[in-house]
């Protein structure tokens, strides 16, 4: 109780209160313009977030990340165009529903499902992170090495068909995690004697670039005239909690696998959906309909993926191993207030832990009142041309980059990475990996090193501990059951050719 | 069932993976929206791969020079340059992987890879201008201010992209008195004392140095 009272009067500030809509409003705002990603507005809030108090920083980030996820059933519904990429599976049925003049019921839908499916997952966040944490003090350096490697391999494994381009940007990124000055023997890495580099490759301008001006690239390219977007009509506006109640399994089984797949590294929300849905269809009374404006469809998408926002923060409170690249940044606005995620958070910040929770049910609600009330304004927002944004994106990532540290070389960093980000986009390799390559990697091979120290360069060491050893035989596995699942899917499509 | 709206689950799989970007989410939908972009999935090349496992072993050849080995009995897990020597591997193999495969299934020679070497700088021509502008806009910004170089910035960008009009430079003026007011009056972000306002008044200067 006294925790939940310390919560609150963190909440109650002024700067939470204003982060919390602020990031909630941004988020939808985002989320409803087809093209822009929440991934490159959050880079560019990142140095913005550094200066403010903890929570409200942390708040501002994760408001934006939760709202593009509601957000981005506007566009998907009303344009079949996803707003976000987690949306894909939503054009499916919301925009049948559109075209049949439910608009607003499928709106309402999908709105209602992502709130319960982001109310559940705070839930889990609530029960999980302080149980995992008591599980992280028995942790030592090679349980925390194991954890880190175990990450950065479901990481690879999670792009499913881009796994080799995966494995070859999180080399790339482990890579760059090493450049500057080396503090054991205060050696250069790969510096080559240029002095912006003795300091390390700075995280803000490599998201920044990654993330937002390669994403500004793409919209300066794109062509065309203004997006037809179905008239926003129909009626039932507030029927979505009565659809919901109709399908609960549905329901239940998203939230729940939402929930779990947020805690898989890298898995999160593009696979929960996709499970969501296609466990929705083979369960239904009328799988026919899906994929022609079935609301089951809607909800099972919807639902699935904001029940990944909350609980993908579990691994990053109870471990500090961020499981994503947005996680990878919240770890940054961690470090920057010398917040250490991990136990040692839960006992000497329980009011930071508890009015976390607080603050992220309080975003859910925002966000959903903010929906429910100006959807027909927000429609508007699909119209702006991607150009225009672009344009602008590459001013806000100049005044992102260079705000951490008033450096103009940090801006042509952001360039660089752009570069190479746009490069990867257009070659559909993922750019994921390097944001945890470059944050996983100092994290894996310094507890590495101390581990190897106190085990007097035994490597036997991580599997003698038994913690170490069953992350280590995770690693195995997860790499097995890889392998295996390969191997039957090349004998079956030769089977199948043959 | 509607065939025509039969959920391809396999394309939506492919589609919904961590970094599916906003091109290759919408190559998928079938509308003429400005969303559609005109990125397709035929262009991936495998010179980039070429380029990854070329990067990655020059990395490797200078690694003696740039990650020195020290003299030490702490062990070698304590080398600097282990942490490199391990990214740079890991990038190196699975680029080659791809790029020897790429070269086996293309049946390509050396000249095809250079020619599509050149074929894939001219896709790349629009981030090429673009980061032309913005390296001069970021060297521009001491030289003429941040509002005069932002707003020449963008609508340069705007009517190479065919987009500028009055409606949208008025947008854009708008648009850039927010920045200001948020960022540079708001939040007080600093830049460096610019040339062109040396020449105004000093009280001019001095407004024009903080909000301009």
């Amino acid at each position: 109780m006294e925790t939940l009272l310390l919560g609150l009067s963190e909440v109650g500030t002024s700067s939470v209160l204003l982060a919390i809509l602020l990031g909630a409003l941004i988020g939808v705002t985002i989320g409803s313009i087809p093209g822009l990603e929440p991934a490159g507005v959050i880079s560019i809030l990142l140095p913005l977030s550094f200066s403010m108090e903890p929570l409200a920083g942390v708040m501002l980030l994760v408001g934006v990340y939760g709202g593009a996820w509601y957000g981005g059933a506007i566009p998907a519904i009303l344009m079949n165009t996803p707003g976000t990429p987690v949306a894909v599976l939503t054009t499916y049925d919301g925009y049948p529903m559109a075209q049949r003049g439910e608009g607003k019921r499928a709106l309402s839908i999908a709105y209602t499902s992502s709130f319960v499916g982001g109310i559940i997952s705070v839930t889990s966040l609530v029960l999980l992170a302080p149980m995992l944490a008591q599980v992280a003090r028995l942790f030592g350096s090679a349980e925390f090495a194991m954890l880190a490697a175990l990450g950065m391999i479901f990481v690879v494994l999670a792009h499913r068909k881009h796994m080799v381009e995966a494995a070859i940007m999180l080399g790339f990124g482990i890579f760059l995690g090493t450049v500057g000055i080396d503090r054991s023997y205060n050696s250069q890495n790969f510096t080559f004697g240029q002095e912006w580099l003795l300091g390390g490759i700075p995280l803000v301008p490599a998201v920044i670039g990654l993330f937002a001006m390669s994403q500004a690239f793409v919209l300066l390219s794109q062509k065309g005239q203004d997006a037809h977007v179905t008239k926003l009509e129909g009626t039932g506006f507030f029927s979505g909690m009565f659809e919901l109640v109709k399908h609960k399994v549905t329901v239940a089984r998203s939230a729940f696998l939402g929930v779990v797949m947020g805690l898989l590294p890298g898995v999160g929300e593009f696979g929960s959906q996709f499970f969501s849905y296609t466990l929705a269809q083979k369960f239904s009374k009328n799988p026919e309909k899906f994929g022609d404006g079935a609301p089951e469809g809607l909800i099972a998408s919807e639902t699935s993926n904001n029940a990944v926002t909350a609980s993908v923060m579990v691994p990053l409170l109870a471990f500090g191993i961020p499981a994503d690249a947005l996680m990878a940044m919240l770890l940054a606005v961690f470090m920057v207030h010398n917040y250490i995620p991990g136990p040692t958070l839960f006992m000497e910040r329980p009011e930071f832990i508890s009015g976390l929770y607080i603050s992220l049910f309080l975003m859910n609600i925002v966000v959903f009142l903010y929906l429910s009330v100006a959807t027909r304004w927000i429609v508007n927002l699909t119209r702006i041309r991607g150009r225009f944004i672009g344009a602008f994106i590459l001013v806000l990532g100049f005044i992102g980059s260079y705000s951490q540290n008033y450096q103009f070389t940090d801006a042509l960093i952001a360039l660089g990475f752009a570069m190479i980000g746009y490069i990867l986009r257009r070659n559909e390799i993922p750019a994921v990996p390097i944001v945890l390559g470059l944050v996983l990697g100092p994290v894996f091979l310094t507890r590495f090193r101390q581990a190897m120290g106190t085990g007097e360069g035994d490597l036997a060491l991580f599997i003698e501990r038994p913690i170490s050893l069953t992350l280590f035989s995770l690693i195995v596995l997860s790499i097995g059951f890889f392998v295996w699942g390969q191997i039957k899917e090349r004998r079956q499509m030769e089977a199948e050719a043959a | 069932m509607n065939a025509e709206n039969t959920p391809d689950l396999k394309e939506a799989a492919s589609l919904a993976q961590p970094d599916a970007s906003p091109s290759s989410q919408t190559t998928a939908q079938h509308n003429d929206s400005e969303a559609q972009v005109s990125i397709s999935t035929e262009e991936k090349s495998s010179s980039v791969y070429w380029m990854i496992l070329f990067a990655g072993v020059a990395l490797l050849l200078v690694m003696p020079e740039e990650a020195k080995w020290v003299n030490t009995k702490r062990g070698w897990f304590t080398q600097p340059m282990v942490g490199s020597a391990l990214g740079l591997s890991v990038m190196v193999i699975f680029a080659a992987w791809r790029a020897v495969f790429s070269f086996k299934s293309r049946n390509c020679n050396p000249a095809n890879l250079l020619e599509s070497a050149f074929t894939s700088l001219g896709r790349y021509r629009v981030a090429i201008i673009t980061s032309a502008l913005f390296f001069l806009y970021v060297n521009t910004l001491s030289v003429i201010g941040f509002v005069p170089a932002s707003l020449i910035f963008v609508t340069l960008l705007l009517w190479l992209s065919r987009l500028l009009d009055r409606f949208w430079f008025m947008v854009t003026m708008f648009t850039l008195f927010m920045v200001v007011l948020i960022f540079r009056v708001g939040l007080t972000l600093w830049l460096p004392d610019v040339w062109l306002y040396e020449f105004l008044p000093e009280e001019w200067a001095v407004f024009a140095n903080q909000y301009l």
